[in-house]
């Protein structure tokens, strides 16, 4: 991909051509991430500051000891909710609190390893790219006739995290035993205020009430999914302190995305080349290489390990000789990588089959057009 | 006003003078004086653009209007990169009867400000707040919280608009549009067309085309970026629209190249260009060449028959009818010849001087170091081929029938005296050029002794002006010529932070706006 | 007009709801506090400090002056609005402007029409476009109830006054009123003056204000031509002053609008049947057809056919426009090509020689449909078709079907589909078997085309095809197609497949889709029925055929396997068997005496058994179809 631009003329660098596009988005995290990582000092004295301290935006303060009943009225809500998003229009404040508190009570009883039956169509990263989310859904089936299995990073980078979000939190709440939705790097206080989901719930709600119960309901996601035993489901990669599934189990996941430790690297590793583990350029979690996997799947007796994560051109990659794929969601990332978006359909007999798709046409965007646009007619 | 009057003497200067510490943010970028003259803007670093009116109109005196935060920084966490809010660009539209409108840009966004007085009204008597309270049978919310005790019956006819009363009296600048997400690069130019309806964008490697009432819409008219960047040699450096004809523009090219569109032909203009490019042998080609021919900055003459380009060493002046070589080459600052290389060190070989136009486009400015800039009066020999604007771009298509006429008689009536020269001139650009004799020793202009270019018969005078304290002291004494000359001979000290890049030249009279680091200078001839 | 004043407004819109009635005087104090809290509010917030308030108020000013009456409104919301007209913000002059036009009823009847002018008129002269827009729409609806003297008083000197103000925005807005008084003057020489001020606002030199007298002269000469024994010669004489200063505006944003005048100009001289000026104006269509700048030619070319058919009287005009319609289509802009290749059709129904059409035409049709620019090409092909009508058959078959069958193949298939969704009219003149052997190939190759929007587009045409080409057709030809798009990786082609056969059904009937696609729906092997995506779509089409095919096929062959389905291992299935029950039921009551045992014996019972499902989404779509079936069941 040639996005990496090394600027021929010798322009001083407040001229330099253009920004140094990062070919890799992925790296890009990283270089990024050590910015977000040494800002992480000063977002810890944010933290202190009372709101922003975790669990501050008071939706999990009621939260019941069963399992969330879907009454009529529940359900006449969550569609009504469903239906309006399904335009990308955001739910109002009040709104997007009942839903919050709703879903505390739904994802608050599911495991960190979230069994998950046959047929299932497995979805990667969608950033706030909410057009995209609705092609996905054009292409996969729409939720509940289709099970579905979303691996984190729905916010961030997109025009839409909002919707996006609000939109696969409310189907989930819904249809509970249709839709999963795991846990992202993205799924964080600090990730989301660098990378513009915080800034977005403060355009479009005037304060950070919206960011502040979103950010808490990310505690609660289950961090890692199991697909009738067999497929081992999670956003990043594996994590050294890890052998056996048993181990995530014991994980006590309801907290911030930590900066080092199981739980972090379960979200921020990467397959590699290289064998055994290695420092990641991301700055967090670890890379690790074939012999690892193939460890990791033998001791586990699984037949793949699904993650996202990372952005690849036909929107999913093979690694590890088929232990580990790669599957990215999020067509055109950035609006700008020209990348496809793939999802993979699993049937009963764990057959697996790739739907790769290109980005949706999408309204409301400042278009730059090589077409004679009609104001010039 | 007579304009062929130069004698340019220092007027006014704004901005805190301490020499000491200058904040990154006060930096001037940009400077523009609007159609009538009458108010002048400038834009900053910090992203501020600051409004300056009129305020005498016999001599050139300036006063503060207002000011305003036009861009800020943004973390475009799209691409995750800083964008600037350095202001990059400021152009006026043309005026209303009570507001002023002016475009800004930086590096990615452009704004269009609407500037107006408005008057700050108090509500002094209205319905709810006269003392007058309500039955408040389960009100939730008790509107009248705020006001009297007095219970009073309220019926229809007691029902009343709102007062109000006059207070106070701001001026308001509030974002009218914003023409934004259309730039991968970062944006040089902006320029409105003559049908005041549409503008044009340019940034590295595209030119977009704008209508102003329509934000969200760019029709991207010229991309000169490659399929494979490596390959990439040439960017664009800067852009223009024709002052009168709607369907021409112009662009400038990192490799001294100036490309004439007509929208006329085709509505991408990537192609069918008319070229404006300057033979240079090879063989006088040094390792800086490449680097000092690059272009910063080209203005169309305010009559549309000229086009001034500024490099790093040269300003050039093209007629637009002939695209093989420049009717003049100024040399700037011959002294820097020998010094490029401390230049390159020192990354000042890649400033970008702009190049202006005196309103009757006769004479052209621009800048150098140690503050100094140069006003070149009447370089701009007119009556050479008489025919208007020939926009030939194939050479089977027959010179454009319907030729600007009122471009050239415009030309006749405005031809100032003193450089008044009708007969035929041999005009010869070679790059000798107008200044000084081409031997290094900065020889003086005074007195007009006439360098010895072959223009037979033409004393070329170069005013340099220095825009800093000196310029205080001097107004008393010396005349014009001797200042001149003083201000040329750096000898090895040159101070080359302090350059003159961005300046702006009043439409209707010879007074100029010069900004010099975080200083706004006017000089003015009046 | 100066009948007795009504106290109460004339026809007062009912549609203003409003909690106060102006009758409340004689309730009791607190009622007609609490009735009039709202109003005092709402009029308070006329001048709120925070603009979103003022806006709100300022679109329930109808409310205000309804609830103020007459009097109160013209000598006190009407010069209160006139201060505000003066200083406020945009958003809020563009719904008072708004509001305005529709104010006569409030303010006592047409007869005080004239107190709106001052202040829609300084809301004319408005910076912001959108606020000048909606002052001249309300000043042409006011003008609408204003008297002849009324209109010469007041509207007249109103446009004046615009017209000479030295700002181009008041002098844009004037160019839009014209419009209102032109028809209504019957004095010539008052006539002659408004069209002498509208050539002064032409001589202009802001662009904005030429575009503004560019935009309005055809509305304005349709006008008169609409009356035609109006306008004297006199009057077309600065008509066409105007229309030179415009055709000759080197602004190209001026200049291409001289199109739509010429069309109108046109229009009015062939109502009069006078054909004195023909000549010149077809010399001013050709040269704006050739003009320099394409974005000129382009219109032109967008309304060829409309421009050729002022001059369809007599054939020599027409015959001047062929060569200049042939350049455009060789033009070097593409937009321009673009433009032109709709206009071919239209433009050779003028053409009474048919060798033009075959020797001229035709070729340049070919030329297009090579056309390196694909939306050159699509354009052509959707409208071309036409063509077929002015040529008979042997010209048809050898001269237009070869490009046809060509663009058939085009590479890029908006192409093929534009030609696929208009081959009607081929098919009636030369029929359908000429066609079919390429037509078939287009088919197939744009239902597997990479991209599924070019495959769901294909689909959405079979129906269309299928009653064109008929059944012994499409079942040789299409009906394996239409089947394999049930097997999809897309979800959607899926759905769009199912919806096919139910169109298809609709068009052959019930015992065709038993035998077409039933039988084969059913006889699908078991090997692809482990897929659950596979028994979704048959589960799917078969429940989506029910309300369109015969009760005992529904009851024989649909319900038989959907019952099979209720205990499906997925979930999913066992809760769209569900939803499909209801669906059956609501077809099946229609003879209930037949199938009321059926209902009770096997679907009920089945369902009852689904609400008991484990899964909690099986549970509630199984008693959602049973209340549905219980309830059909009960009446």
């Amino acid at each position: 991909m040639d996005m990496e631009i090394d600027d021929p003329m010798h322009g001083s660098d407040e001229d330099q051509l253009s920004p140094t596009l990062d070919e890799d988005m992925n790296s890009d995290d990283g270089k990024n991430n050590t910015k977000a990582r040494s800002n992480d000092e000063d977002t810890d004295e944010e933290l202190e500051d009372f709101n922003f301290k975790p669990g501050s935006s008071g939706i999990a303060d009621h939260k019941s000891s069963k399992p969330l009943k879907l009454t009529n009225t529940n359900i006449n809500q969550l569609d009504q909710w469903i239906e309006h998003l399904s335009k990308c229009e955001p739910l109002s404040e009040d709104d997007v609190a009942r839903l919050c508190k709703m879903a505390v009570d739904v994802l608050q009883f599911e495991e960190n390893v979230k069994p998950i039956n046959v047929p299932v169509t497995i979805c990667g990263d969608v950033h706030g790219q909410f057009h995209d989310l609705l092609e996905l859904f054009k292409i996969g089936g729409p939720c509940p006739d289709t099970n579905y299995l979303f691996m984190g990073d729905y916010v961030d980078r997109g025009y839409y995290s909002v919707e996006t979000v609000s939109y696969l939190v409310a189907m989930k709440v819904r249809y509970p035993h249709r839709i999963t939705i795991l846990r992202g790097n993205h799924e964080s206080r600090q990730i989301t205020q660098v990378y513009g989901f915080y800034d977005e719930c403060l355009r479009k709600y005037g304060s950070a009430n919206v960011w502040k119960m979103f950010t808490d309901l990310f505690d609660y996601f289950p961090v890692t999914a199991l697909v009738d035993n067999k497929i081992f489901c999670l956003h990043g990669g594996l994590s050294p302190m890890i052998e056996t599934i048993d181990q995530v189990r014991d994980l006590n996941r309801i907290q911030e995305v930590p900066h080092e430790g199981p739980m972090c690297d379960l979200l921020w590793s990467d397959p590699d080349d290289r064998g055994g583990w290695g420092i990641s350029p991301r700055g967090a979690g670890f890379t690790f290489g074939q012999d690892i996997s193939e460890q990791f799947n033998h001791t586990n007796d699984l037949s793949l390990i699904a993650r996202a994560h990372q952005l690849v051109m036909e929107g999913y990659s093979w690694s590890h000789q088929q232990n580990v794929v790669t599957i990215f969601s999020a067509p055109n990332y950035c609006y700008r990588c020209g990348n496809q978006a793939a999802i993979m359909e699993v049937d009963e007999n764990h057959n697996r089959q790739f739907l790769q798709y290109d980005p949706s046409v999408r309204p409301g965007e400042p278009t730059v057009t090589r077409k004679t646009p009609d104001y010039f007619l | 006003m007579a304009q062929n009057n130069f004698d340019f003497k220092f007027s006014q200067c704004f901005g805190d003078k301490a020499d000491i510490v200058v904040t990154e943010a006060d930096l001037i970028t940009a400077v523009e004086f609007d159609y009538t003259g009458n108010y002048l803007a400038t834009g900053d670093k910090g992203g501020r653009v600051v409004l300056f009116e009129r305020s005498n109109s016999r001599h050139c005196e300036y006063k503060f209007l207002t000011e305003f935060q036009s861009h800020d920084a943004e973390f475009d966490y799209l691409k995750s990169l800083e964008i600037e809010e350095k202001i990059n660009e400021i152009k006026w539209l043309r005026p209303t009867q009570r507001s002023h409108f002016l475009l800004s840009t930086n590096d990615k966004t452009i704004k269009l400000w609407k500037v107006y007085e408005k008057n700050i009204k108090l509500v002094s008597q209205n319905n709810l707040t006269e003392g007058v309270t309500f039955a408040k049978k389960g009100k939730p919310d008790n509107h009248n919280s705020r006001g009297g005790s007095v219970r009073a019956v309220l019926s229809l006819q007691s029902l009343k608009l709102p007062q109000l009363s006059q207070h106070d009296k701001i001026i308001a600048a509030t974002p009218k549009r914003i023409y934004s997400n259309a730039h991968t690069y970062h944006i040089n130019s902006i320029s409105l067309n003559s049908d005041q309806e549409t503008f044009l964008s340019a940034d590295d490697l595209r030119i977009n085309l704008w209508n102003l009432d329509i934000p969200d819409q760019s029709f991207n008219i010229v991309d000169i970026k490659p399929t494979n960047m490596e390959e990439l040699t040439e960017v664009i450096t800067s852009a223009e629209f024709h002052p009168q004809e709607c369907n021409l523009f112009m662009y400038s090219s990192s490799k001294g190249t100036i490309k004439l569109c007509d929208m006329r032909q085709n509505s991408l203009c990537d192609n069918k260009t008319k070229t404006f490019e300057e033979y240079l042998d090879p063989i006088n080609h040094n390792f800086f060449t490449e680097i000092t021919s690059s272009i910063s900055d080209i203005k169309f003459s305010p009559n549309g028959r000229y086009i001034a380009s500024r490099d790093y060493l040269t300003v050039k002046i093209w007629d637009v009818n002939m695209d093989n070589k420049p009717l003049k080459t100024i040399n700037i600052h011959e002294q820097l010849k020998e010094r490029l290389s401390d230049t390159y060190e020192n990354d000042a070989i890649f400033d970008k001087f702009e190049v202006n136009f005196s309103g009757d486009s006769s004479s052209v400015m621009t800048g150098s170091y140690n503050n100094n800039f140069m006003i070149y009066p009447n370089v701009v020999t007119s009556g050479d081929n008489d025919n208007g604007i020939v926009k030939t771009f194939d050479e089977h298509n027959a010179p454009n029938s319907n030729s600007n006429k009122n471009i050239h008689n415009s030309i006749q009536n405005k031809d100032s005296s003193s450089s008044g020269n009708s007969h035929k001139r041999r005009s010869n650009g070679r790059n000798t050029g107008m200044v000084g004799s081409s031997n290094s020793s900065r020889s003086s202009i005074a007195g007009g002794e006439g360098a010895n270019s072959e223009d037979s018969g033409t004393e070329m005078n170069e005013i340099v002006l220095q825009a800093d304290k000196t310029a205080f002291r001097n107004k008393r004494y010396g005349s014009l010529a001797q200042r001149s000359a003083r201000n040329k001979d750096w000898g090895d000290d040159i101070d080359f932070k302090k350059n003159i890049l961005h300046f702006s030249w009043h439409p209707r009279e010879n007074s100029i706006a010069v900004a010099a680091t975080n200083n706004l200078f006017i000089f003015s001839a009046l | 007009m100066s009948g007795a004043r009504s106290t109460t407004a004339g026809a007062v819109p009912s549609a203003a709801t409003t909690s106060t009635t102006s009758t409340t005087s004689n309730s009791k104090d607190s009622d007609s506090n609490e009735s009039l809290y709202p109003l005092a509010l709402l009029m308070d917030e006329l001048k709120h400090d925070d603009i979103a308030n003022r806006v709100e108020a300022m679109k329930k000013l109808d409310t205000i002056a309804l609830a103020l009456g007459p009097e109160r409104t013209r000598n006190e919301l009407i010069p209160f609005l006139t201060e505000v007209a003066q200083d406020d913000e945009d958003e809020v002059f563009a719904v008072l402007a708004e509001q305005l036009g529709k104010f006569v009823p409030y303010i006592g009847g047409p007869q005080y029409a004239t107190i709106l002018l001052p202040v829609l008129e300084i809301l004319a002269s408005a910076e912001e476009t959108l606020v000048r827009e909606k002052a001249v729409d309300s000043l042409n609806n006011v003008a609408q109830e204003l008297s002849q003297e009324q209109l010469f008083s007041d509207f007249v000197p109103l446009i004046e006054h615009l017209a000479t103000a030295d700002w181009f925005s008041s002098k844009v807005s004037a160019c839009g009123l014209f419009k209102s008084v032109i028809v209504r003057i019957k004095d010539d020489s008052l006539r002659k003056n408004i069209l002498a001020l509208y050539l002064q606002l032409a001589q202009d030199d802001t662009p904005m204000v030429k575009r503004a007298v560019g935009k309005n002269l055809p509305i304005l000469i349709d006008l008169l031509t609409q009356n035609l024994g109006l306008s004297t010669d006199e009057d077309w004489d600065y008509i066409s002053n105007i229309f030179q200063k415009i055709i000759n505006d080197n602004q190209d944003s001026v200049k291409f609008l001289a199109v739509d005048c010429l069309i109108s100009i046109l229009k009015f001289f062939n109502a009069k049947g006078d054909e004195s000026h023909t000549q010149d104006l077809l010399n001013s269509a050709v040269k704006l057809i050739g003009d320099e700048a394409w974005r000129v030619r382009y219109m032109a070319a967008d309304r060829f056919s409309d421009l050729a058919s002022q001059f369809s009287s007599n054939q020599a005009y027409i015959d001047e426009l062929v060569q200049p319609f042939l350049n455009l289509c060789e033009d070097n802009e593409g937009d321009v090509r673009e433009a032109v290749a709709k206009q071919v059709s239209g433009f050779a129904k003028f053409l009474n020689d048919p060798s033009i059409i075959l020797n001229k035409i035709l070729p340049a049709v070919q030329n297009l449909s090579m056309d390196e620019s694909e939306t050159v090409r699509s354009a052509l092909a959707s409208k071309i078709t036409n063509i077929v009508l002015l040529l008979n058959k042997d010209q048809v078959i050898n001269n237009f079907l070869p490009i046809l069958l060509n663009m058939l193949r085009d590479e890029f298939p908006d192409v093929r589909l534009n030609i696929i969704a208009s081959l009607k009219v081929v098919n009636d003149v030369i029929g359908i078997e000429l066609l079919s052997d390429s037509l078939l190939p287009a088919i197939t190759e744009l239902a597997k085309d990479v991209n599924w929007r070019v495959r769901m587009a294909i689909i959405e045409y079979i129906p269309i095809l299928a009653e064109q080409l008929g059944m012994q057709f499409f079942d040789q030809q299409l009906s394996d197609l239409c089947l394999s798009w049930l097997w999809d990786t897309v979800y959607s082609i899926r759905e769009a497949a199912v919806n096919n056969l139910k169109r298809l059904t609709e068009i052959f009937g019930s015992d065709w889709c038993r035998d077409e696609i039933i039988s084969r729906l059913l006889k699908f092997d078991l090997q692809l029925l482990e897929n659950f995506v596979s028994r979704f779509t048959i589960l799917s089409a078969l429940t989506t055929l029910v309300p369109v095919v015969s009760l005992d096929v529904v009851t024989e062959q649909l319900l038989p396997f959907i019952s099979h389905l209720a205990d499906d291992g997925v979930p999913n299935i066992r809760f769209n068997v569900a939803k499909s029950y209801a669906v059956i039921v609501k077809v099946l009551i229609k003879d209930e005496a037949k199938y009321d045992a059926l209902i009770k014996n096997t679907i009920l019972p089945s369902l009852q058994t689904l609400c008991q499902d484990e899964d909690v989404d099986v549970k509630y779509f199984a008693k959602k179809s049973l209340a549905e079936c219980q309830e059909l069941l009960k009446n």
